[in-house]
C-alpha cells in the first residue's frame, strides 16, 4: 500500500511539485489563496494544455499543509455478484521533510489478520521501502514494493491509484466544464508520463469552488474505459476536506471497492518512531 | 553457578500484580489513550503416519489440542507507557502437552531516543523464510509446533537506545527456561524420543544464571540489517543418549554455557527480496555454524515464491533434519484466505519433505485451516532423519475475540 493517501509535507514553494493523484483522491483544500485562483482563470491566451497544468497545479496546492494525520478506513470489496468482503483499518501517515513520506496501516479485521501492519516508505523518484508486521511471531518482514498497475489487496483501486504522485507525473489537457449532480466541474484529462501506468489517460472532474476532485474515468493503454471512480461525501477537517466515500467501478468486471474514511485527526503528533521498520515491530501484538 | 533469581511463580505474582496497579491507574487516569485486547481460540486435530519404524515406538497417531491465545494492550501518558499481556493455555486431552505460559507480561517505558521494558517479553530476530536459526532469546516451545515453534515467554530487562546509525538492545536475561519436546518433537532429526524431564546442564550453565543479549539493527535504504550475541545459557541444547525409567533408549537435553552470534540480513532490489540469516555458537562440543538464505520474489500483493538454501556445518550430526537442503516455498494471500507451502529437497538425497497449509476465513472473525506434510523420497538414505518420514493431517479451527 505504498503512500496509499499520502504525503501532503508543508510545502513553502508555490506550485511546483506535487499534486498527487492521492492529492486528487483525498484532496484538502488549503486557504484559498487568490493568486492560484487568477492562475487557473487567466484563459486568455493560454492553451488547454497550459490552462489543465494551472488546474492540477491549484489542486495540489490545496492540499498541502499538514504534517501527519490519523483516519479510520473501512474498505468494503463488493463481488460482481454482490458479495461484499470488509476489511477495516487504521492508517496513519508522516510527512517526513526531505524523507518523503511514510504510511502505516494496522489492520483491525478480518479479525484473523487484526494487528497486521503494513509501513511504507515512499521516495521521490526512487522506488519504495515497504514492510509487514504479522503479529503472531512479532516479526517485521521486508516486502517488495508493489507493481504500480497491479490490484491494491485484491481491490478495484491500483497501486498507482491511491498513491501520491507529482504534478509532473502527468501531462494535462483542459476539457471544458460540465455538471455533476449540483457541481459545476472543470473537466481536465492527464495522461501519465511513466510508461510503466496501466493508463492511457485519466478524465477528471474538479468541483470549481475547492478544487476537489468529484469523479475520475480511467482508460487503459488501449484507450478502453475501465475503471470509475466517484468521490462524495466531502468533509472539512479544520482546513482540509476529505472525501468520505470513495467508490471505485471496475466496468471490465462489474467489481466495485469501496473506500469509506471517518475519524480524522490532523496534526495529532504521531510518533515518529511509529514510522521506523524498529519500532513497526516493538508495539503490541 | 549464577545467581539464583527465585521462583518463576513468585515472578508471575509480582508482575502480575504490578500490571493490575498499572491497569487500575489508568482506568482513573483521563490521559489513558488506549486499551486493546484480543483472543484466539483454537481447536485443532492432527493425525500421523510414520512411514518409518525402525526400533521407535511413535507417539499415539492422532492428537488434539484446543489453544487459547490472550494479548491485552494499555497504552497511556501520551503512549510514553505501555504494559502488555499475553497469556497462552494449551489443554491436550492425553495431558502431554498441555501448558499455560506468559508470552508476555511486560511494562515499557518509551522516550524519543530510548525505550526500557520490563518483564517478560517476546522478541524476533530473523529473516528466512525456511528456518529460524537468530531467533533466539526466546525458549522454543516444540510441542506440537515442530520447526513451527511457539516461543515461551523470557524475563528481561531491555534497554532500547535509537541512534541515527542504529538501533541498540542490551538485554538482561534471568531465568533461563528449558526447551519443550514431546514424541513428536523428537521426530524433527532423530527417530529417537526426547526426554525433557532428563535434562542435564554443563558447567556454569542453570536456571539461575544471568544470561544476556546485545542487538544492533539498522535499516540502511533497502537494506534491513542486525547483529546480535547471546552470552550464558544457550537456548539449543545438546542431546546425550539414555533410557528412561521403562529401559528405553532416549535423548536427555544438555544445556551449555557459551556464546551465540547472529547476522540478519533482508535486501530489496525490486521485486526481489534477498535474505539471509546466520550464526555461529561455541558450545562444549565445539564452535559450529549454521545458515539459511535465499530469495523471495513477489507477484503484486498477491503472491510471494521463496527459494533458499539452509546449511550446518555439523552436517549429519546437526539436530536438524535441514543441514543442507534446498527450500522452495510460496504464500498466495486471496480474498477469504491463504495458500502456504514449502518443500525441502536434501541437496544429496533429494528426498523431499513437503507441506501445504491453507487457512480460509468464515465470515469476520472465524477461520478454518487444513494443513498435510509428506515425506516423499526413499528413507533408507536418511534413516536417522524421522521427521521427514511421517505423513501428517491437520484441520483446525480458530475463533477469534
Amino acid at each position: 500500500m505504498s503512500k496509499l493517501i499520502g504525503r501532503r509535507r508543508r510545502r513553502r514553494r508555490p506550485v511546483e511539485r506535487g499534486a498527487a493523484i492521492a492529492g486528487m483522491l483525498l484532496l484538502s483544500l488549503g486557504g484559498g489563496q487568490a493568486n492560484a485562483q487568477e492562475a487557473v482563470r487567466n484563459t486568455d491566451g493560454s492553451s488547454p494544455e497550459e490552462r489543465g497544468l494551472a488546474i492540477a497545479r491549484e489542486a495540489d496546492r490545496r492540499t498541502a499543509g499538514y504534517d501527519d494525520y490519523e483516519a479510520r478506513l473501512t474498505m468494503v470489496l463488493v463481488s460482481r455478484n454482490g458479495k461484499e468482503r470488509v476489511r477495516e483499518m487504521e492508517v496513519s501517515a508522516l510527512a517526513k521533510s526531505g524523507e518523503g513520506e511514510r504510511t502505516l496501516l494496522v489492520f483491525q479485521s478480518p479479525r484473523d489478520l487484526a494487528g497486521t501492519a503494513l509501513l511504507s516508505h515512499s521516495h521521490a523518484g526512487a522506488g519504495d521501502d515497504q514492510w509487514l508486521y504479522l503479529p503472531a511471531m512479532k516479526r517485521v518482514k521486508r516486502i517488495a514494493a508493489a507493481n504500480q498497475s497491479g490490484s491494491f489487496m485484491g481491490s478495484e483501486f491500483a497501486y498507482e491509484d491511491i498513491s501520491s504522485q507529482e504534478v509532473g507525473s502527468f501531462t494535462y489537457r483542459y476539457e471544458g466544464e460540465d455538471q455533476i449532480g449540483d457541481a459545476e466541474v472543470y473537466v481536465v484529462e492527464r495522461f501519465p508520463v511513466d510508461g510503466s501506468s496501466g493508463y492511457s489517460r485519466q478524465r477528471v472532474c474538479l468541483d470549481r469552488i475547492e478544487y476537489l476532485p468529484l469523479r475520475i474515468e480511467y482508460f487503459d493503454t488501449r484507450g478502453e474505459h475501465v475503471k470509475t471512480l466517484t468521490l462524495a461525501d466531502y468533509v472539512q477537517h479544520g482546513p482540509y476536506w476529505r472525501a468520505g466515500t470513495m467508490t471505485m467501478e471496475s466496468h471490465r468486471t462489474g467489481a466495485v471497492t469501496r473506500l469509506e474514511w471517518s475519524d480524522f485527526r490532523f496534526d495529532a503528533g504521531v510518533s515518529e518512531r511509529r514510522f521506523t521498520a524498529d519500532g513497526l515491530g516493538r508495539r503490541g501484538r | 553457578m549464577g545467581r539464583r533469581y527465585g521462583e518463576p511463580e513468585t515472578w508471575f505474582r509480582a508482575l502480575r500484580g504490578l500490571v493490575a496497579a498499572l491497569a487500575a491507574a489508568c482506568l482513573v487516569s483521563p490521559t489513558c489513550l488506549n486499551a486493546q485486547w484480543q483472543a484466539t481460540v483454537t481447536a485443532e486435530g492432527s493425525a500421523f503416519q510414520e512411514l518409518d519404524s525402525r526400533g521407535f515406538a511413535g507417539p499415539d497417531p492422532t492428537e488434539a489440542v484446543v489453544a487459547l491465545d490472550a494479548s491485552v494492550f494499555l497504552e497511556w501518558g501520551g503512549g510514553r507507557y505501555v504494559a502488555q499481556a499475553a497469556p497462552l493455555f494449551r489443554w491436550d486431552p492425553s495431558g502431554e502437552r498441555t501448558r499455560v505460559d506468559l508470552r508476555d507480561l511486560s511494562v515499557s517505558a518509551i522516550g524519543d531516543r530510548w525505550e526500557l521494558s520490563i518483564g517478560m517479553k517476546e522478541i524476533f530476530w530473523g529473516a528466512a523464510e525456511s528456518r529460524r536459526l537468530v531467533d533466539g532469546v526466546n525458549q522454543r516451545d516444540l510441542v506440537g509446533g515442530g520447526e513451527d515453534y511457539v516461543r515461551m515467554g523470557q524475563l528481561m530487562v531491555d534497554l532500547t537506545a535509537i541512534r541515527s546509525w542504529g538501533t541498540i538492545d542490551v538485554l538482561l536475561l534471568p531465568w533461563f527456561r528449558e526447551r519443550t519436546f514431546d514424541g513428536r518433537s523428537g521426530l524433527l532429526w532423530s527417530p529417537l524420543p526426547v526426554d525433557a524431564s532428563q535434562a542435564a546442564y554443563g558447567p556454569g550453565a542453570g536456571t539461575g544464571r544471568l544470561d544476556w543479549a546485545v542487538r544492533w539493527r539498522h535499516t540502511l535504504g533497502p537494506v534491513d540489517v542486525g547483529f546480535s550475541h547471546l552470552q550464558g545459557n544457550l537456548r539449543e541444547p545438546g542431546f546425550v543418549d539414555t533410557t528412561n525409567a521403562q529401559g528405553q533408549a532416549v535423548l536427555a537435553p544438555r544445556y551449555d554455557v557459551g556464546g551465540q552470534t547472529g547476522l540478519d540480513l533482508q535486501a530489496a532490489t525490486g521485486i526481489w527480496i534477498w535474505k539471509l540469516e546466520a550464526f555461529t555458537s561455541d558450545p562444549r562440543s565445539g564452535r559450529y555454524a549454521a545458515a539459511a538464505g535465499g530469495i523471495e520474489y513477489g507477484v503484486g500483493d498477491f503472491l510471494a515464491l521463496f527459494l533458499e538454501y539452509a546449511w550446518d556445518s555439523r552436517g549429519r550430526e546437526a539436530t536438524t533434519s535441514f543441514a543442507d537442503d534446498f527450500f522452495v516455498g510460496g504464500r498466495l494471500f486471496l480474498p477469504d484466505g491463504q495458500v502456504r507451502t514449502g518443500i525441502f529437497l536434501d541437496r544429496r538425497t533429494w528426498n523431499t519433505a513437503a507441506s501445504v497449509a491453507v487457512d480460509w476465513r468464515v465470515g469476520n472473525s472465524a477461520t478454518v485451516g487444513l494443513e498435510v506434510g509428506a515425506f516423499l523420497g526413499d528413507s533408507s538414505l536418511e534413516p536417522p532423519l524421522g521427521r521427514r518420514q511421517q505423513t501428517r493431517i491437520s484441520v483446525k479451527m480458530s475463533r477469534y475475540f
